[in-house]
């Protein structure tokens, strides 16, 4: 039983005033499910680096880590290669080899075993990870989860005792996400693995999760259960943007009677105990935008190859001025061909997408980093106009203004994000198209990049995003649009639609609806809570 | 037994190795059509028709192309066909010549296609880092980075077009400038990604000492026997090619080694050792087809 022990940590990057960790101090037993929360830029990253020697990140460094009694840094090459597995973030550029099989078997070629071991090893975690019906193609043919799990199941293999995980679904749609965190829970139940993982989008991951560390600033400022997590931290302003939403609606209502609950199971009985007799049940709805119509598809048709799958059939929409419009759809549904279609990138086979009068599109790729071609984000500007009142005003616009002299590759990609919307803004388009623009980000970047969408959008631009990101389109979209098969299955304001869905819809609303009628967002929840809450008290004044 | 392809990596590049050496140095008429028909069926058993098409429209028109230049353009011979205007006299020897080179390459060719056919880059890999491991990894790395490049090069220049900055828009000048700012993007991105690679593959331990290499290849009798076969079948044509059996000369005048009991020896080793790759796919067919009795269990009522 090795237990990992971080006595008074602290690191400091070369010439940077500030700690990146600061005095932590951390117990973790051996077959722990640990999560790592926090910002991005909290020092998680760093930390994580930590516990692999040979990511270990340089600078100065105090206090220890120690595997059983052993201090990291005195761990072989070969011991820390074999029992510490370390998975990141992309899931493309972690694969080295070009085929499958070789993959698994790379980790296990370089420790140095035979044939007959690594045979063995190899097939049994093919199996494992169910994996064996595509052992023998080309990596670069996998869709980015089955890379991903590709990356878990070629460290599993070595059989390390630790695994390390740097945000590895924050790349990847929430179906793979689901299966990838799945397996890893399954992983860590069957065979007594430790885990330790950072990762965004908490809500799968405190079901499985044993502990919670919180990080703030690079320090951790909790450490416990889930629900203890809930109960501990109600005051501390980061927390709306870290746990999921029934238990940050647990934390800001305020009521802690009851404990904390962690799924949207526990959230919808906690919610009917807490709130008897429910008095106010709906919030009002928004006024109806009655916006003109910008942009219209006519019975869109397109496929790649003449022989190939149809990905767009037929399809009819239309867009508003000055309105949100998400695009929603399983991956593969066809919703970054639309945009692309949209943007003129591809010409429809037939049907037609239509503008009224001439209408200018600007698009941003999935990949934002595509978007840059220079050295710096302010280069970058000015390869579209080098009149310095537009970039001024775009800047401003965007505020990326501490970015303009950094190299598009450095910054994080929050920034990134904000920095290919000037970059697009820029070309003045009437349209903006945005391809999975909240992929990776936290959800203070979120709530700072939807406020710049919205302001663009009161200027009068018509905003298209297409997402899984179900939670961002409740709070953040005026409509919403359901892609399925190739063609619209829904198209409603925002409310209604995710009104309408019983499962294609946020948690605070799976976790709702059997009191409210039309709650979407956690902070409705909590509102609505709230009121009825009041209202009970008055109705039972104490005994 | 089974299919050539399903061989170990070493029978399939014994053969390979030495039918494509054998293939360009023995000119020799009856040698070369053997080698050259052997190819020619063998590509045909693993790609069917296309093979003609191929035959007619590519490697006829290069064996017909290299006889008529070299007709033309070397003027050694004894036996002249006609004379040219300027005076020049155009000879049989060097016509006969060009045609046996261009069969000769026509038959390296057909080679390669069967190679194509039967080794997967898995064979060459494991081939290769038995005698050259680090060249091996890098082979492997780099197949990856081809198709991963396309698309990326894909991915960039779609989001250059949104942008107005694609290779389409703009006059020649500024289409070019937007390729080159495409290919630095790429160029940037390639390294960023591969520092990432380094560090994957030093947490899992690349660089420890004692690397050993995975293969799922086994090395079976079939193997064996194919093996010994072609290695008995190489050493006598080599002895029968020093001893001068397979001597022929083009220039300046056609000479041929004698037909001799030894020298039909020589040619019947020659024509088993191109066959044996043909013979052990016919006959891997004719076993899964006509399975030895009892080899399947009667269907239960």
């Amino acid at each position: 039983m090795e237990n990992i022990t971080i006595k008074n940590l602290s690191f400091k990057y070369p010439e940077s005033g500030k700690k990146a960790l600061d005095d932590i101090s951390l117990e973790i037993s051996q077959g722990e499910y640990i999560v790592l929360a926090g910002k991005s830029g909290c020092g998680k990253s760093t930390l994580l680096r930590h516990l692999k020697p040979s990511l270990t990140p340089n600078g100065e460094r105090e206090g220890g880590i120690f595997i059983g009694e052993k201090e990291i840094g005195l761990l072989s090459e070969r011991e820390q290669a074999e029992k510490i597995g370390f998975v990141m973030q992309d899931p493309d550029n972690q694969i080295v080899t070009d085929k499958v099989w070789h993959e698994l078997a790379f980790g296990l070629e370089n420790l140095g075993l035979d044939s007959d071991t690594i045979r063995l090893r190899v097939s049994e975690t093919a199996e494992y990870f169910g994996i064996s019906e595509w052992f023998t193609s080309d990596t670069a043919s996998l869709s980015g989860g089955q890379k991903q799990l590709l990356n878990l199941a070629s460290v599993t293999a070595m059989r390390p005792d630790i695994l390390i995980l740097d945000e590895p679904v924050s790349q990847l749609d929430p179906s793979s996400a689901g299966n990838f965190l799945g397996i890893l829970s399954k992983l860590n139940k069957e065979t007594g693995i430790t885990v330790i993982i950072t990762e965004h989008r908490l809500e799968e991951i405190f079901n499985s999760a044993d502990k919670i560390a919180v990080m703030d600033n690079g320090k951790i400022i909790s450490f416990a259960s889930p629900s203890e997590t809930g109960e501990l931290l109600p005051s501390v302003d980061i927390i709306k943007y870290l746990l999921p939403a029934p238990m940050r609606i647990y934390a800001e209502t305020g009521d802690f009677s009851l404990p904390c609950p962690v799924s949207v199971r526990d959230g919808v009985k906690w919610l009917s105990e807490t709130v008897k007799s429910p008095v106010f049940t709906s919030v009002e709805a928004d006024t109806n935008v009655n916006a003109e119509i910008s942009l219209k598809l006519k019975e869109v048709y397109f496929k790649y190859e003449k022989k190939g799958k149809e990905i767009i059939k037929y399809l009819n929409a239309s867009f508003k001025k000055g309105v949100i419009t998400a695009v929603l759809g399983a991956s593969g549904a066809g919703k970054s061909t639309l945009l692309k279609l949209i943007a003129g990138i591809y010409k429809p086979l037939s049907g037609k997408v239509s503008a009224g009068g001439k209408l200018k599109t600007a698009y941003m790729p999935q990949q934002t980093r595509n978007v840059f071609t220079e050295k710096t984000v302010l280069a970058d500007l000015e390869i579209i106009d080098k009149n310095k009142e537009n970039i001024g005003k775009t800047v401003e616009v965007t505020g990326i203004r501490d970015i303009l002299n950094s190299n598009p590759f450095d910054i994080s990609g929050g920034e990134a994000q904000r920095a290919a919307l000037a970059k697009l803004l820029l070309t003045s388009p009437d349209v903006l198209l945005l391809d999975e623009p909240t992929k990776g980000m936290d959800g203070e970047f979120k709530e700072k990049f939807a406020l710049i969408l919205r302001n663009l959008a009161d200027g009068g631009k018509t905003v298209i995003i297409v997402s899984h990101d179900v939670e961002f389109c409740a709070s953040y979209t005026d409509e919403c649009m359901f892609l399925f098969d190739g063609a619209i299955a829904s198209h409603k304001d925002t409310r209604s639609f995710f009104c309408a869905n019983a499962f294609y819809t946020t948690a605070a609303s799976r976790m709702s609806r059997p009191i409210f009628e039309n709650a979407v967002t956690a902070r409705e929840v909590i509102y609505l809570c709230g009121k009825n809450l009041k209202i009970q008290a008055k109705n039972q004044p104490k005994e | 037994m089974k299919s050539f392809e399903r061989c170990h990596p070493v029978t399939n590049f014994v053969y390979y190795i030495c039918a494509v050496i054998f293939g360009m140095i023995f000119l020799h008429p009856v040698f070369l059509c053997i080698s050259f028909f052997s190819a020619f069926f063998y590509s045909l058993k693993l790609y069917g028709g296309k093979v003609f098409k191929s035959f007619f429209c590519f490697l006829l028109p290069v064996m017909t192309a290299s006889a008529v230049i070299n007709g033309l353009t070397a003027h050694y011979g004894v036996t002249p066909l006609f004379f040219m205007p300027n005076g020049n006299s155009v000879c049989l020897e060097p016509v006969i010549y060009g045609f046996v080179s261009g069969a000769s390459a026509s038959c390296v060719i057909l080679i390669f296609f069967c190679y194509n056919k039967t080794v997967n880059s898995d064979k060459l890999y494991y081939v290769l880092s038995k005698s050259l491991p680090k060249t091996a990894l890098l082979l492997t790395m780099s197949l990856r980075f081809a198709p991963m490049y396309s698309k990326k090069i894909r991915e960039i220049s779609e989001a250059q077009k949104g942008l107005g900055k694609g290779t389409d828009s703009g006059g020649l000048s500024e289409r070019i400038k937007n390729g080159l700012r495409i290919l630095s993007v790429l160029t940037s991105w390639a390294l960023e990604n591969s520092v990432e690679t380094a560090d994957s593959m030093k947490s899992r331990g690349y660089g420890l000492k004692n690397r050993s290499h995975y293969s799922d290849y086994r090395f079976s009798r079939t193997d064996a026997v194919m093996l010994s076969v072609m290695t008995v079948c190489c050493i006598v044509v080599i002895i029968g090619a020093a001893k001068g059996e397979t001597y022929v000369l083009y220039n300046p005048f056609f000479e041929i080694s004698k037909i001799t009991p030894f020298s039909v020896f020589v040619m019947f080793n020659y024509v088993v050792f191109f066959v044996t790759p043909l013979i052990s796919d016919l006959f891997g067919e004719y076993r899964v087809k006509n399975p030895k009795k009892g080899a399947i269990p009667a269907q239960r009522a």
